[in-house]
């Protein structure tokens, strides 16, 4: 029996995997998805939440760009909110709390639309190139599959181990287990393998909780995540809480951490530095005397609460000693218990900024499995593979976006550039260009890119487009209308300068000037909420967005220099550092060498040189 | 390990009796399957304190075994009547998404599962804890019970609806793994315990047929259901003359997946799984979505539990409900669940 053939065989059907594999049969892709259950897709395996700092922008690249995320988790929360409303719009971030199990349903729906994705219950026990643009993927029942493309999206499941005090138990999740045979394909084909650690917090049933004694937080109304989205949040979220751990907590946890995995050594991998055990924030922060532990609800029906702030894999009569110490938490019960899995993940710097393995053409690689960490961070991942495999199999070229375009831009150029020796998480201060990657233009930097690839309707461009025109429409009237102070009960400056009559324009670039109040004056009432307020931002940090404009512009002169095929060792002015980390890492732009560390302002001159002399044009 | 309160606020003791090691309980049913949650819900009703333990609560209440629920076969009890809301009758009512005529309903599992979940968490009498159970012993006052994260719980009555976890092996194609059903682990210390108090413990297999992608059946070739027969895709379809020994039945009310029964799919390792399918009218470019599997599993003799409230012959506090006692069909499960719940409450209030 002949294998049966695919386009493009997406191994993991996670929150990576469903991003890769719907964007790929958009394009026009044969997708096989295998997944290890198919009842249990994009599956949130730790915080029941999506977005947050950095997060949330990466969120809405991806709806810009025709992912499915935002619109799944609009259509699934039961509370959203924005974060840092008080700070500038560049630091802002859109979070939600979702019904896990909604989610996963409602993704599971969306892939089971797609005519063009086979979804196949399997594990993958076996998996070779058999020649150029030929891979062969065996399951454990036995069936075989060939394909042009792969894309490996296994998350947490390569040899996965979980552990809970000196306990340890084969599984890439609590209650399913793990994939153990692609870690030794992916070695066989040439890729360097190392190990990370996760973890996530202990889960305790909603009866057994005191909210008296936490502090209620409540959900914000009028968000959505999706560009596209008709329906914008509204009453009726669920709220969550807050509380603190306190003294007792830090002592009980002190007296034990003997007892910690992290601690004993029998987790060695490295674990995440920015969502650490309650563990390690005891053992690094020892003058705190109060952590944060957010209460957040598994789901709108759910009687499951989420402790965000106790993650722990001591053992579990510890945790709920841990637990219990908490204000609110007093008799609080577990329903499943906190606890640390390993596994292996591939190391990025094998990666091409596509997200193709450069040893072996071909196979693309997305999500946890590269050492990320959150759900957001995999699932730009999948879609960037999803699409890049699909331009492979129609031997386009590829689509690649850099570190002024998209926080998707900088979470890939970091993954294949920096050393990553920690499970890496998106942030805000990761993005130098910020405050021109912002959440509310994502659709205006990137859906009409996402036009181009087809996963945008003509329909959803034009509205794109309306609202640039808009936009311009706005600064336009603002601009020209001049607005008379004592109307809007607004005071002079002390000195007087700007008299009582006031461009509208200059008027909006002080901090206290909203652009609601002066909407009406100058005619801008008919013209959406989004444009009012991008033309308000576009005023408001107009000299910070030309000088980080001016930034990037010089940044791109870099970044156009293609680096080839060179063999670094031959040159000798280079650094040593320089050398290996070139050799190693291989930048494909001088831009990208630039960002080594290890590689300095004066390798690049060095580089600079050599390339001119042997005829390249800088 | 104990805490020592020598912190200067230790007025008070932090954890009075939670300072000991585990848990208690009067009923402990471990598995969370038809049986269990059954089990767990009887037995909260006649108010025991009732810890349900499962390897997944994702997976609780999980219809691993295809969409049918039969009506009537030795479970009177959970026949589709109109019965009061938040019952288990009315669960199931609430999941059934197609009704024959004359013949079986067939349950969304996702609904069953949701509806099931959510129940069993609002009562306050039942404690969900997601762990495997490991080891299991019987003490002066019911039982020790160990598991596999190392949390010790004394119950005074245990109800075992482990179903086909217990040392289970699935065969599925060419694979063969350790569990229950493929890709979730079982209970492979537990017979072990089992054994020591005696227990007789018998081998049984069981198979499930694959699920096949709606898209790729010749639905022209095949005879649908009678009385529904305006429906395309159908729901659930018989083979033709050619083929009677099989039918096809939706797995949800979206008609995309189908559950296909009486065949398994145990093929050898050269062939794949799809092949033995394409011999089978209507099945000739057949897409498996979930391959089929047989597994190999320990249960108890029905002759060593007893008919009237499913207790262990040699103790009259151990129950058994469902596949572990080889129940034939979900209601069959679910009414014994239901027997075993109310008799072990009974029980663990006479001690």
């Amino acid at each position: 029996m002949r294998p049966r053939k695919y386009d493009i065989i997406t191994i993991g059907a996670g929150h990576a995997g469903c991003e890769a594999a719907l964007a790929a049969a958009r394009m026009g892709c044969k997708v096989l998805l295998l997944a290890l259950n198919v009842d249990q897709l994009a599956h949130m395996p730790c915080n029941p939440s999506i977005g947050g700092i950095g997060k949330g922008q990466l969120v809405r690249e991806i709806d810009a760009l025709g992912g499915e995320m935002g619109r799944t988790i609009d259509e699934t929360s039961i509370q959203i909110k924005t974060l840092n409303s008080s700070k500038g719009p560049a630091v802002q971030a859109l979070r939600a709390q979702a019904d896990k199990r909604r989610y996963s349903s409602t993704m599971k729906k969306n892939i089971l639309k797609e005519r063009n994705i086979n979804l196949r219950q399997g594990e993958v026990v076996s998996l070779k190139k058999q020649g150029p643009g030929e891979f062969r993927i065996s399951t454990a029942d036995g069936a075989d599959f060939n394909s042009r493309c792969v894309i490996v999206a296994t998350g947490t499941f390569l040899r996965g181990e979980m552990v809970i005090g000196k306990i340890r138990r084969a599984g890439g999740r609590a209650g399913e287990l793990p994939s153990n045979f692609v870690s030794a394909g992916l070695s066989e084909l040439g890729l360097e393998l190392g190990r990370f650690q996760s973890a996530t917090p202990p889960r305790v049933w909603a009866g057994s909780v005191d909210y008296s004694r936490m502090i209620r937080q409540p959900g914000d109304t009028g968000l959505a995540f999706s560009f596209e989205s008709a329906k914008r949040s509204s009453r009726g979220q669920k709220d969550c809480y807050l509380t603190y751990t306190n003294r007792q907590t830090h002592k009980v946890i002190g007296d034990n951490l003997h007892l910690s995995p992290i601690k004993s050594g029998s987790v060695s991998a490295k674990g995440p530095r920015y969502c650490p055990s309650i563990d390690r924030k005891v053992i690094n922060f020892p003058d705190r005397d109060r952590h944060p532990v957010f209460v957040e609800p598994e789901g709108r029906k759910n009687q499951e609460l989420y402790l965000q702030g106790l993650t722990t894999s001591m053992p579990v009569y510890l945790q709920e000693m841990i637990i219990r110490t908490v204000p609110g938490l007093e008799n609080a019960r577990i329903t499943r218990p906190g606890y640390a899995v390993s596994y292996d993940y591939l190391l990025p710097y094998q990666l091409s900024n596509t997200l193709e393995c450069l040893p072996v053409p071909g196979l693309f690689s997305a999500g946890q499995i590269n050492g990320t960490s959150g759900y957001e961070e995999a699932a730009a991942q999948g879609l960037m593979a999803g699409i890049n495999a699909a331009l492979k199999c129609q031997g386009k070229a590829p689509f690649i976006l850099d570190r002024s375009q998209a926080y998707i831009g900088v979470l890939i150029d970091d993954l294949v550039t920096k050393e990553i020796d920690e499970p890496y998480r998106m942030f805000t201060s990761r993005a130098e260009h910020r405050l021109v990657l912002r959440s509310d233009n994502a659709d205006l930097r990137l859906t009409p890119l996402s036009y181009e690839l087809g996963l945008a309707s003509e329909a959803r461009l034009r509205r794109v487009e309306k609202k640039q025109a808009d936009i311009a429409k706005c600064l336009n009237k603002l601009h020209k209308a001049k607005i008379n102070l004592a109307d809007l009960e607004v005071h002079s400056p002390a000195d007087g300068k700007l008299g009582t009559i006031c461009g509208a324009g200059e008027l909006l670039k002080r901090p206290e000037i909203k652009i609601e109040q002066l909407a009406g004056i100058v005619g801008l009432a008919k013209m959406s909420r989004e444009a009012r307020y991008q033309a308000e931002i576009e005023i408001k940090y107009q000299g910070y967005i030309k000088r980080q404009n001016e930034q990037i512009a010089a940044e791109q002169r870099l970044e156009e220099v293609p680096l080839p095929d060179l063999d670094y060792s031959r040159i000798d002015a280079l650094s040593t550092e320089a050398r290996q980390k070139l050799g190693r890492i291989r930048p494909s732009s001088l831009g990208q060498a630039s960002r080594l560390s290890g590689v300095s302002p004066a390798d690049i001159s060095v580089l600079m040189v050599f390339l001119k002399r042997n005829g390249a044009r800088l | 390990m104990r805490y020592s309160a020598g912190s200067a606020s230790a007025n008070r003791p932090i954890f009075p009796e939670t300072r000991k090691i585990g848990k208690s309980c009067e009923v402990l049913v471990i598995g969370a399957g038809v049986a269990g949650v059954h089990a767990a819900f009887s037995a909260a009703s006649a108010k025991a304190q009732v810890m349900l333990m499962t390897s997944s609560w994702d997976r609780a209440a999980a219809l691993g075994w295809g969409p049918r629920f039969e009506n009537g076969q030795g479970a009177g009890r959970t026949r589709l009547e109109a019965e009061k809301q938040g019952t288990p009758g009315a669960l199931l009512r609430r999941s059934v998404f197609y009704e024959g005529p004359t013949g079986p309903a067939l349950v969304d599992t996702y609904q069953f599962q949701t509806l099931w979940r959510d129940s069993m968490e609002r009562k306050p009498n039942i404690s969900i804890f997601q762990d495997t159970c490991e080891e299991i012993e019987p003490i002066a006052a019911g039982w020790l019970v160990k598991t596999g994260w190392g949390v010790t719980i004394k119950a005074k009555t245990v109800v075992l609806a482990v179903g086909t976890f217990l040392r289970g092996r699935v065969i599925c194609g060419a694979g063969t793994e350790a569990g229950g059903r493929p890709g979730e682990a079982g209970a492979q210390t537990l017979d072990a315990s089992l054994a020591q108090i005696g227990v007789e413990l018998r081998e049984r297999t069981r198979q499930a047929g694959p699920v096949i992608d709606g898209k790729s059946i010749g639905w022209k070739q095949l005879k649908v259901m009678p009385g529904r027969a305006e429906e395309r895709p159908p729901f659930i379809c018989l083979g033709n003359e050619r083929d009677p020994a099989h039918c096809l039945e939706s797995v949800d009310k979206h008609r995309n997946h189908y559950f296909l029964r009486k065949i398994t799919d145990n093929t050898p390792r050269t062939l794949n799984g799809e092949a033995a399918l394409h011999d089978i009218a209507g099945l000739e470019n057949a897409v498996i979505v979930k391959p089929g599997f047989k597994v190999t599993s320990l249960c108890v003799p029905k002759e060593l539990v007893r008919d009237r409230d499913l207790s262990y012959v040699e103790e009259r506090t151990l129950f058994f409900a469902g596949q572990v006692i080889a129940a034939a069909s979900y209601a069959q499960s679910a009414h014994e669940g239901l027997v075993a719940g109310k008799a072990a409450a009974t029980v663990s209030r006479e001690t």
